[in-house]
């Protein structure tokens, strides 16, 4: 039969085998955060746009956005029951920050490409900085819950490959 | 629900007379029952749904899936679980101590909440609050619903109240001595809960009463999210810790063993009071307008949750294998089958444990920054959630309600077989649909959508056949599962009265040290070296107000400057009925 003190002894040794592992498990998540698994953890910051006047910001022309150097953006924004642009076409391997913004309810965006899954709040502008390689089309639809539309709600991502010319939307 | 309590003519004993207590504390749990047998009752629609089975279509009553899921998540996430959890940790801590906790105010706990039930039952069901159960705002439902939630809060809330004063007043009658263990345990969880439920009632009394009311304009949505979540996992530990009064400090009996520590016990539920309100920011990881630096230290804290629940892993463990040992059992593993596996009790519980092991390791993914962009709102969440809040306490309140109500009613348990089926097929139904919703999860099926008529999923659904599957005939196996567990309850509650002398006891444990105590030689000193440094550090435990306080510090140091930001810089935006 144990009696308590054996068991408070491997009781003891478990508690600090636990604490290892949380350590580790830190230690590790940061790991991945600093190596970007996910990108831009640290870099993008998040910025406002009251949701009802988008005039005179990018999110009035949604779509992707060639600047004068040459770097890309891509805004979208998120309605009831809709994506604008439903459909957005990237050259695959070249860097773009996408910028994602709700104009009505809490939407949501998931991409398997480029490891993006965002809440979109209601004027919270998600910024997304992003390099898409593998080219295809990839399909996905609003993940969170904002109303009776919600499973009709989709959203296409085009990754064209580098030799083509790229369209712009 | 009334209808189901037992009669109020009792041939020749008064069941209640001794322990009016047992009367609440019976209502609280048929209330709980009876609704989440009809959240229950709307699982294997959305299980079917995942199938791609639209039976929505054909349903007069309700409008939507959403509708339904609305249902399904208030009515057992947020409704069973609360009656549940006031009903056992009431009666618990009052049975241990031997005082009777004040009647008029239990039964007013009871009726605010029920009240508060009831009006938001009106406000989903005549699809006014087709919110799910996290209502995000700018989603407006009927003020009905939250004013509804919140008097569901505070019902609980007036409990929890009782119960700390009972432990107040026999603290004060009692200085030199050490809270009993499930006393201990119960008021823990309930200072834990008035910490962590301040989020929920700053948001619904502050934003979201008044704004459905239309005497605000608008509501910032990220607040509310964030007061939300405040109160969104920490609520997932007062659903658990219950769960762990039941291993911790009566499942040892059950088992035929003893408490292996409570000096763990206590410290387990110590770090739970202090770590498990100052981490809802890892739900917010993928929002947008909160620092990365406070979701890292807010995932770090998570992160040392997890030491209190091995230690429970271990020190529950170790019970067991004391009790099956005691009966026999030995070898490394062969005291297993040692344990008391034809007692439903103790099944469905060890069952819950045994499902918590991949929930919890789950949970641990969830709250990893990095991890979480792969399963953030998939189907992997709600995978998740069935296996901690829909197994783990389940599972065991099921178990506990196989003892608990004959001991209320003094009727015994009307089949002991159809109790274990029930438990079996609860536990096998989960692994199912665990497995089929997290699978779904890692391919990147969203959660609550009504896929059966989705349109946005391309050829994703194409390679989640066999996991959409698994989740819909997980969802016929649950059926299965809750018609035998809500049969033999309300066979039991109508079945006939046993004598006094038979009544079911309350399992209340034994624990090692107070054993090994009792067993020293009559002419020992009465108090060891080593039992005086126990004693030493569970009256330094006891102090639990010191505790709550600095839970609160740590509340807000973690949430404090996240919070103050939003206040001083707020977005409110305009509520939309979208359904």
């Amino acid at each position: 039969m144990l009696d308590h003190r054996t068991i408070e002894r491997y009781e003891l040794g478990w508690l600090v085998v636990s604490v290892v592992l949380v350590v580790m498990l830190f230690a590790g998540v940061l790991g991945s955060m600093i190596s970007e698994t996910v990108p831009g953890f640290f870099g993008a910051r998040s910025s406002y746009v009251d949701p009802a006047h988008l005039t005179g910001t990018p999110f009035a022309t949604p779509g992707l956005h060639r600047n004068a150097d040459g770097t890309l953006d891509a805004y979208i924004v998120a309605r009831a029951f809709a994506f604008q642009p439903s459909t957005l076409r990237v050259p695959a391997g070249q860097r773009v920050t996408l910028h994602l913004l709700s104009v009505d309810v809490i939407h949501g965006l998931m991409l398997e490409q480029g490891n993006v899954n965002v809440e979109l709040i209601p004027g919270q502008v998600a910024n997304l900085p992003r390099t898409f390689t593998r080219p295809g089309t990839y399909t996905t639809e609003c993940n969170e819950y904002c109303g009776s539309g919600h499973q009709t709600m989709a959203f296409h991502l085009v990754v064209e490959p580098p030799t083509q010319p790229e369209a712009t939307k | 629900m009334t209808t189901t309590l037992p009669p109020r003519s009792v041939p020749d004993e008064r069941v209640y007379a001794l322990n009016p207590e047992k009367k609440v504390t019976l209502y609280f749990l048929v209330t709980g029952l009876v609704f989440l047998m009809v959240g229950v009752a709307i699982g294997p629609l959305q299980a079917l749904n995942y199938a791609g089975i639209d039976v929505y279509r054909s349903l007069p009553f309700l409008k939507s899936y959403y509708q339904g899921l609305s249902l399904h998540g208030v009515l057992n996430a947020l409704v069973f679980t609360t009656y549940f959890i006031s009903g056992l940790l009431l009666y618990l801590p009052c049975r241990e101590l031997g005082v009777r906790p004040n009647l008029k105010m239990s039964w007013a706990g009871y009726w605010i909440m029920t009240v508060g039930v009831l009006m938001a039952a009106v406000a989903v069901l005549g699809n006014n609050a087709t919110l799910l159960y996290t209502f995000y705002p700018p989603l407006q439902g009927s003020p009905l619903f939250y004013i509804g939630a919140a008097l569901l809060v505070v019902g609980s809330l007036v409990i929890g109240a009782q119960v700390v004063t009972i432990w107040t007043v026999w603290k004060r009658r009692h200085p030199r001595e050490v809270t009993p263990l499930v006393t201990f345990m119960s008021v823990a969880t309930w200072l834990m809960w008035f910490v962590a439920s301040l989020g929920l009632v700053v948001e619904v009394v502050f934003l979201l009463i008044p704004w459905s009311l239309g005497l605000t304009r608008g509501v910032d949505p990220l607040l509310a999210r964030t007061l939300f979540w405040y109160t969104g996992h920490p609520i997932v530990y007062f659903w658990l810790l219950p769960a762990y009064v039941s291993w911790y400090g009566l499942l040892p009996r059950s088992a035929g063993g003893v408490i292996a520590s409570q000096t763990m016990a206590r410290l387990a539920f110590v770090l739970f009071l202090l770590l498990s309100t100052p981490v809802g920011l890892h739900h917010q990881f993928a929002d947008p307008g909160i620092g990365m630096g406070w979701k890292v230290l807010q995932m770090l804290l998570t992160f040392l949750v997890v030491i209190p629940s091995l230690l429970t892993a271990f020190s529950v463990g170790a019970s067991l294998e004391l009790g099956a040992r005691a009966r026999g059992g030995g070898g490394w593993s062969g005291w297993i089958r040692h344990l008391p596996w034809r007692d439903p009790v103790f099944v469905a519980q060890a069952l819950a444990m045994i499902t918590f092991i991949p929930g919890g390791a789950g949970g641990i993914v969830n709250a990893s920054v990095a991890l979480d962009a792969a399963v953030h709102n998939t189907a992997w969440i709600p995978g998740h959630f069935h296996i901690t809040v829909g197994t783990a306490t389940t599972l065991t309140f099921f178990g506990v309600t196989f003892w608990l109500l004959p001991h209320l009613t003094r009727k015994p348990l009307a089949s002991r077989r159809m109790a274990l089926w029930a438990s079996w097929l609860w536990f096998w139904g989960m692994a199912l649909f665990a497995v089929g919703m997290h699978w779904e999860g890692l391919i990147g099926i969203p959660r609550r959508t009504y896929l059966a008529t989705a349109t946005g999923l391309g050829d994703m659904l194409a390679r989640a056949h066999i996991p959409m599957a698994l989740t819909g005939i997980s969802g016929l196996v649950l059926t299965v599962a809750a018609v035998l567990y809500f049969t033999v309850t309300f066979r039991t509650l109508f079945g006939p009265r046993v004598t006094a002398a038979q009544e079911t006891p309350i399992p209340f444990s034994d624990s090692l040290e107070d054993a090994e105590h009792r067993a020293l030689p009559a002419g020992a000193a009465t108090v060891s070296p080593a039992g005086a440094r126990i004693h030493g550090a569970q009256l330094v435990l006891d102090r639990l107000w010191v505790f709550t306080a600095l839970a609160l510090l740590l509340v807000v140091i973690m949430y404090g400057p996240t919070l103050i930001g939003m206040l001083l810089n707020p977005h409110p935006v305009p509520g939309l009925r979208l359904w």
